[in-house]
């Protein structure tokens, strides 16, 4: 078992932002096992939720609609999770801009038109 | 008895007016009265201002989520920039962050994770709090966090004995969160009694009750609930040990206030006014 915080803090982030990771060490493999990193997921996954569809109502409802919000948010959480809410919805637009449903699209641009807009007022 | 406090929660200033009359303590989490523009934090002038103001008649705290203080590959500047300018518009009684790491190489985890209980760890908080003393003329205190994960195989302390060792070597202050210690009792990493013979209530200055909610049988500390009987038997507990406390802070997350309303908050405020008398 490695006592290394640095290699121990990255393996961590892996299994927080994947569920799994390359480690072979066996104390990983049980953090890997358990409910804890389970419902550990299920939390960030559930706060960027909740941050989203404040901030971006209009791309979060339309996603939501078609089914695909919730995946939409995973795929951006094993990217990468900004803390600031701002920066957290602009990750998330950047991909909804490009979605192929043209009402998403447009909902996605407008509103991270409104968050440019609000950070260029700031 | 300790005076009591309560969050400060930026997003309704409506809200902090009602409830400064009913404490002697508001608690801000300087990261929430902030936001990242083009890579730096920019304070919120309204929350300073209003700050400012409420401290005339009310003492503030300080209470971080975001530095870091446990990342390996060093903490997190951003908030050190927010805390500096919230210490140089409001007078601050002391500041506190949470004994965790919400930072790996410089990127949010989403998440607050604890540190294994071990000699690398003191290493790496020690000359970090003592960097903290020395920087803000002020106490700081340090608060266990929740733990949800599986407890590191090889740990050279107890959850008590580290947070002692922390003050030992440092002489920083404790944040004894009472909802957090039950937590991590009804998740199976804490034995209470062991943990509340063996900690130095001579240092903790500060003490956390709140509620959460639970999830797959695990206790989380999400702060959006007014607090339960079995953590108020806890505080009963807790209470007569902590003789240098000088406040208890009835804490909540500014996302559960609209459902807490404010009617709920000041009636758990007058509540633990009741409870601690």
């Amino acid at each position: 078992m490695t006592r290394d915080l640095a290699e121990l803090q990255r393996n961590l982030t892996e299994l927080v932002r994947t569920g799994a990771c390359a480690s072979d060490d066996a104390w990983l493999a049980d953090v890997a096992r358990s409910t804890g990193l389970l419902v550990v997921r299920e939390c960030v996954a559930a706060w960027r939720e909740l941050i989203l569809r404040r901030t971006c109502p209009q791309t979060a409802a339309r996603l939501e609609a078609r089914g695909e919000f919730r995946a939409a948010v995973a795929r951006l959480l094993r990217r990468e999770c900004p803390m600031y809410f701002r920066e957290l919805a602009l990750a998330f637009l950047a991909e909804a801009v490009a979605h192929d449903d043209p009402v998403v699209a447009e909902a996605a641009a407008y509103e991270r038109g409104e968050i440019v807009r609000a950070v260029l007022a700031a | 008895m300790p005076a009591l406090g309560t969050s400060y929660s930026e997003r309704d200033p409506r809200l902090a007016q009602r409830l400064a009359p009913l404490v002697e303590f508001l608690e801000v989490t300087p990261d929430s009265i902030a936001t990242m523009i083009d890579g730096r934090p920019i304070v919120d002038e309204d929350a300073l201002a209003h700050l400012e103001e409420l401290s005339e008649s009310t003492r503030i705290l300080a209470h971080g989520v975001g530095l870091s203080i446990g990342s390996a590959d060093g903490w997190n500047d951003d908030y050190l920039r927010v805390l500096d300018r919230l210490a140089a518009h409001v007078p601050l009684a002391w500041h506190s962050e949470h004994l965790g790491y919400t930072h790996v190489d410089a990127a949010p985890l989403g998440t607050m994770l604890a540190l294994p209980r071990v000699e690398e760890s003191l290493d790496l908080l020690c000359p970090r709090i003592e960097t903290l003393l020395a920087r803000y003329p002020m106490p700081f205190l340090l608060e266990h966090v929740v733990n949800l994960l599986p407890d590191f195989a090889e740990s050279d302390y107890t959850h008590a004995g580290f947070l002692n060792e922390l003050v030992r070597r440092t002489g920083c202050g404790l944040l004894l969160d009472v909802y957090n210690l039950e937590c991590d009792a009804h998740n199976g990493q804490v034995e209470l009694r062991a943990f509340l013979d063996e900690l130095d209530f001579s240092a903790v200055r500060e003490i956390h009750i709140a509620n959460g909610v639970e999830r797959r049988g695990l206790m989380l500390d999400v702060h959006s609930r007014t607090t339960r009987s079995e953590t108020r038997a806890l505080l009963d507990e807790v209470l007569p040990r902590a003789t240098h406390a000088e406040v208890l802070v009835f804490e909540f997350l500014s996302e559960a206030v609209p459902v807490l309303g404010a009617n709920r908050i000041a009636g758990e405020i007058e509540l633990l006014r009741r409870w601690t008398a």
